[in-house]
């Protein structure tokens, strides 16, 4: 039997069996086709052998338990029964350990996610290490499909329906101590003592589910029918307000626990995997693999040349993105000096640092330790001195070419000649800034987005004269900081706020025509977009919107600004969210539209929400927009796949990411409609929307 | 004669009076600041260091062996040992000693030596009576014996001691620091008047340097997160001092016959203050220029009673060793704990016959010096004595000003509480 296994190490020691996970050729331990195939073959070996004490299930992989599902399994089932049938093979696996008359420990030593988790709930006992790179997740829901072998039915029998709800609906991850708590996991222990110490729990006998760790009350309460059906009320309310209604994962899953919990028929079973099969044959859950895959394939993306490593970095200007930036690096465990023209700039940076390391502290309870070694990564000065060993150095400074090229070019004397030099500009031409610097090969452009700490995009800007040793040092740079990094060329706006530009561009124009501010962006917000147009103005400061739309005006012939309407908000002082006011009043988190100023400006309002026809008009006008630039962006190698914008614009924006990503959403209609479409508008609403040579040529393949 | 030891660079955080913008500030703090800045201006690959060595008095509770804590935080390799040293108000020259006798041992090549106190943070503690009182507590077992151990609580078990003036006094002859000031100031005549006018010239001089930026060549401004705050200059000198406001306060160390004040003596304060040093092998290798080089140093035990006497009897031994006289020297460092201490010291110097008299070793390398030479940015009575700090302090400033003004040869020289002195040679070339 040895023999035919090839992920699985399988013996028997002391009267135990030892399942030890393996794969072959991978990093990670995921539960495929043959890996399954594999354990049940175990597990009916098991079953035939006598005078077994227990089973331990654990991994032969450091710090990997078993992180779920093949991906590439989910992205491939188009049919819904053929997904039923998937679910319910793995809903026989799990019966099948369950069913095992002796006891069964899951040894985690890793993430423990998805499948991996469901296999770990079908066991007596739950036992985990001290490391922090432990984790306990159900992430279905973030693909669009819910837990299928099996986790929305064993899941409320060991932790309760009100954390199970919690753990299934939004697919977050919780760590060891959370779980022991929960009554998810049942000990957490030193690393070298798992495997010993699992042997131990065996001696309990086995032991079926039970939600031990709830109260008496928390019991009796879950057991009422009125108690449940209000649960179930909120954790629908919940997930509404999350999703707008665009995610029928969340929803289905609640379903399926509604109907089946308490229920102990083989329907329930069934019920789940008939509702995994329609979820997982859905387009909504297509596109969100597509995009998980395609983040995974750009993180690893390999370079041509071996990165350099950095450890030494220095930010230039203490501001809102500066001081975002030196939080992000010393987080990562990079040391940071920062530097700014007067003390006083740099000590409202260090605050702001500081209390964004305070502000974590208290969210995920850590100690102060954990503010001040992390600040302790950040030195500060106003002079050139202390920058000898740096390795990458990045400004984040006013927007202005003579500002920046000055500035760049006097640390460039400071540094060494190989030293890294990095712009965080979010416009301006990496190349012409790399002019009067020294060895120019070594600057780059690395966009961040604000704020910096919560955007996951990075853009890497390759200048003219950038090498690929930069390129490639950069963009492992990134990874190791934790963001996804796509490379765009030195062209105007790069790829996320050129898109992004024009969009608010004519969001402007259609308020200008008559559209109220409210239909508009309550339409966007419908689309999916995680605020409207307006709002996000207000967001990133209407002076800055300006001026980045003059900016894009400027460098696009064809592009319309926004500058007739925002020019008068900004001469008022009414920069949005950072002064207060902008088209909304901001107090704290809470914004409404400031119906007077809007009256004021000439502009419409509305009291009831659009109709269809509006909403079409509205949505066609500002995404095939979008789209048109985006295949334009394609044609002018700002990137070089689509996949490159669909991940840009859903990271670096949040587009919609159930849509899958702009371009994907254009194909998912008809691009030949949407080139009619385009044309249509080009000739009613100017020359912007001239169908572009890429997306013409795309409408004739498809 | 043993090889000179380079300095390569030094810093030194404000120094700032107690219980102020440094209340929230720990030692290990600002020695963390000094070492991190080191590595920074420096080029030196920290995993070359070969050892981090502070000297602190008070040693807090939360930083045993605060050298190591100052290490790791301030970002060095792991595999880099630290050592905490102690010799009282001159444990921060002690580190840089230490260091020069592991440099010429060839043990080590490359050390950071420093000081820090955090004199803010010298905490109280309970009197002895109370914890026995609460060990009694513990052992009664039944609530009866419980309640009968209650019962003898007395509320002067609450009286807190303060560890701070414990350690200004000595443990031997049981004066405190200023009552062996004012003992010097008796004996050797130095009057209210000289002593305040000492203060009064340290206030300006060191006013001066502060306003010139000389004190920004060796001063890293420090961000204090409690107060929002970065600190980048000296809280305690005063520009504005007149002689007129210091005569008016009473003696404080002997209310009725004394002449020794708070306005003439050093007041209590935080900082830390480190250097980096270096074999000539690695300055070669390096291809550094130092600020200046260390050529000898000495430490000597006195009464003591008289302890402010210290440089006088340790600076003829460092001079002796290499040869040299006071009268060779360009600059000259003497920590000023109190107006009256280093007025005396000057006394000894410039009179044979006293120094005879008081058993000085090797009376014949002194002389009188220029009072334009000594402490020529101030000192203690007006930025402040953070004990553990002070005796790296007056090297740092004292490189930097041969460097500054191109002179060749300096003396720095402290008096240590509990009766010894120490004293360190430097050269520039």
């Amino acid at each position: 039997m040895q023999q035919s296994l090839r992920h699985i190490d399988f013996f028997i020691q002391d009267g135990i069996a030892m399942l030890g996970m393996d794969m072959l050729d991978k990093g990670v331990n995921i539960l495929t086709q043959e890996t399954m195939d594999e354990l049940a073959l175990c597990i009916r070996k098991i079953f035939s052998i006598n005078e077994l004490h227990g089973l331990i299930i654990y991994s032969k992989k450091k710090h990997q338990f078993i992180a779920g599902a093949n991906i590439e399994d989910i992205a491939s089932i188009k049919d819904p029964s053929v997904g039923a049938d998937k679910a319910r093979e793995g809903q026989d696996l799990m019966e099948a350990i369950e069913s095992l008359k002796i006891p069964v420990v899951a040894a985690i030593n890793g993430p423990c996610m998805g499948g991996g988790l469901e296999l770990a709930l079908a066991c007596s006992y739950r036992i985990t290490t001290d490391s922090e790179k432990v984790k306990l997740q159900l992430p279905e829901i973030q693909l669009g499909i819910l837990p299928g072998f099996g986790g929305t039915q064993r899941l409320p029998q060991w932790i309760g329906l009100a954390h199970a709800l919690d753990l299934i609906l939004t697919g977050r991850a919780i760590d060891a101590k959370k779980a022991v708590h929960l009554g998810l996991v049942d000990d957490i222990v030193p690393e070298p003592l798992l495997l010993e110490t699992a042997k131990k729990w065996i001696g309990l006998g086995k032991r079926k589910a039970s939600t031990y760790k709830l109260s008496k009350l928390q019991r009796l309460a879950e057991s009422v029918p009125a108690v449940q059906k209000l649960m179930y009320h909120k954790a629908r309310k919940s997930v509404l307000q999350k999703t707008g209604g665009n995610y029928p994962a969340p929803l289905q899953a609640l379903d399926v626990i509604e109907k089946t919990f308490k229920k102990t028929d083989a329907f329930t079973y069934d019920y789940e995997a008939q509702k995994l099969g329609s979820l997982v044959a859905s387009p909504i859950c297509k596109s969100l693999v597509q995009l998980f895959r395609w983040t995974e394939e750009i993180k690893k993306t390999s370079q041509s040349l071996p990165p350099q490593p950095i450890r030494q970095t220095a930010v230039l200007g203490a501001g809102v993105m500066g001081a975002g930036i030196a939080h992000l690096f010393a987080k990562k465990g990079k040391d940071v000096r920062l530097k700014d023209i007067s003390l006083e700039a740099i000590e409202k940076g260090m605050y702001k640092i500081f209390t964004d390391f305070n502000f974590e502290k208290k969210r995920k309870r850590l100690s102060s330790r954990f503010v001040s070694n992390n600040m302790h990564h950040i030195s500060f000065t106003t002079t050139n001195k202390g920058f000898k060993k740096t390795q990458l150095v990045i400004e984040a400074i006013v927007e202005d070419m003579q500002v920046k090229q000055k500035v760049l070019a006097d640390i460039a004397q400071h540094v060494s000649p190989d030293t890294i030099i990095a712009t965080n500009t979010s416009a301006l031409s990496v190349s012409e800034m790399s002019k009067p610097i020294s060895n120019p090969q070594r600057v780059i452009g690395l966009h961040f987005f604000n704020p910096v700490a919560k955007m996951p995009l990075l853009e890497i800007i390759q200048g003219e004269q950038t090498s690929q040793q930069t390129v490639s040092t950069a963009f492992a740079f990134a990874l190791s900081i934790g963001k996804t990094p796509i490379l765009v060329a030195d062209r105007p706006g790069f790829l996320v706020n050129r898109i992004l530009g024009i969009y608010l561009a004519e969001a402007a124009s259609i308020a200008q025509e008559g559209i109220s501010i409210a239909d508009i962006d309550y339409t966007m917000k419908k689309f999916g977009m995680p605020m409207g147009p307006f709002e996000l103005i207000d967001e990133i400061g209407v002076d800055i919107a300006n001026h980045v739309g003059k900016f894009l005006g400027e460098s696009f012939p064809y592009f319309p600004t926004p500058s007739s309407l925002l020019t008068p908000l900004v001469d008022a002082k009414r920069f949005g969210r950072k002064s207060g006011q902008g088209f909304y009043k901001h107090k704290g988190r809470q914004k409404r539209l400031d119906n007077k100023l809007i009256k004021n400006m000439g502009l419409h309002t509305s009291t009831k929400t659009p109709d269809d026809h509006l909403e079409r008009l509205i949505t066609d006008r500002l995404v095939l927009l979008m789209g048109n630039e985006a295949y334009r962006c394609l044609e002018e190698n700002v990137v070089q796949s689509e996949r490159d914008i669909d991940v840009g614009m859903v990271l670096g924006t949040g587009f919609a990411p159930f849509r899958g990503g702009l371009i994907h959403y254009l194909k998912s209609r008809n691009l030949e409609n949407i080139k009619t479409t385009l044309a249509t508008f080009s000739a009613k609403y100017g020359k912007h929307f001239e169908p572009s040579q890429a997306l013409v040529e795309q409408s004739y393949r498809s | 004669m043993n090889t000179p030891v380079a300095i390569v660079d030094g810093f030194r955080t404000p120094f700032v009076k107690a219980g102020a913008d440094f209340s929230f500030v720990s030692a290990q703090e600002l020695g963390r600041v000094v070492t991190a800045e080191l590595l920074a201006r420096s080029q030196v690959d920290p995993n070359h260091v070969d050892e981090v060595i502070f000297g602190n008095v008070a040693h807090p509770m939360d930083a045993a062996n605060i050298s190591r804590v100052i290490a790791l935080q301030a970002g060095l390799p792991l595999n880099i040992s630290a050592q905490t040293v102690s010799r009282n108000c001159a444990s921060g020259m002690q580190s840089i000693a230490t260091a020069v006798d592991m440099i010429q041992a060839k043990r080590s090549n490359i050390i950071i030596a420093g000081g820090t106190e955090s004199m803010s943070n010298i905490p109280l503690v309970f009197p002895k009576s109370m914890s026995l009182f609460l060990e009694k507590l513990a052992r009664s077992k039944s609530p009866i014996a419980k309640l009968k151990t209650l019962s003898t609580f007395k509320l002067s078990y609450l009286q807190p001691i303060i560890a701070l003036l414990q350690g200004l006094k000595d443990p031997f002859c049981g004066l405190s620091m200023g009552q062996t000031a004012q003992i010097l100031a008796n004996e050797f005549g130095i009057s209210r008047e000289q002593q305040d006018f000492f203060a009064l010239g340290s206030h300006q001089k060191t006013s001066a340097a502060m306003e010139s930026g000389r004190f920004d060549l060796e001063v890293v401004p420090l961000f204090a997160s409690q107060l929002k705050k970065i600190i980048h200059r000296d809280i305690g000198p005063r520009a504005n001092q007149t002689i007129q406001a210091l005569e008016k306060l009473p003696p404080y160390f002997d209310r009725k016959h004394g002449s020794v004040t708070v306005g003439n003596s050093c007041p209590i304060t935080d900082g830390a203050s480190a250097l980096l040093l270096m074999s000539e092998e690695k300055v070669r290798e390096y291809n550094i220029t130092p600020i200046a080089w260390i050529r000898s140093y000495a430490f000597a035990g006195l009464d003591p009673k008289r302890m402010g006497l210290g440089p006088a009897v340790a600076t003829p031994l460092a001079l002796k060793s290499i040869s040299k006289k006071l009268s060779d020297m360009d600059l000259i460092e003497i920590n000023e704990a109190f107006a009256a201490q280093v007025l005396s010291v000057l006394k000894v110097f410039k009179t044979p016959a006293i120094a005879k008299h008081i058993g000085i070793p090797s009376p014949e390398t002194l002389s009188e010096v220029d009072p334009a030479i000594v402490n020529v940015n101030g000192g203690a009575v007006a930025l402040g004595h953070p004990v553990g700090t002070s005796g790296n302090r007056i090297v740092l400033t004292l490189s930097k000003e041969l460097h500054l003004r191109n002179k060749q040869w300096g003396l720095a020289s402290i008096c240590i509480g509990g009766g010894q002195g120490g004293a360190m040679v430097l050269e520039r070339n």
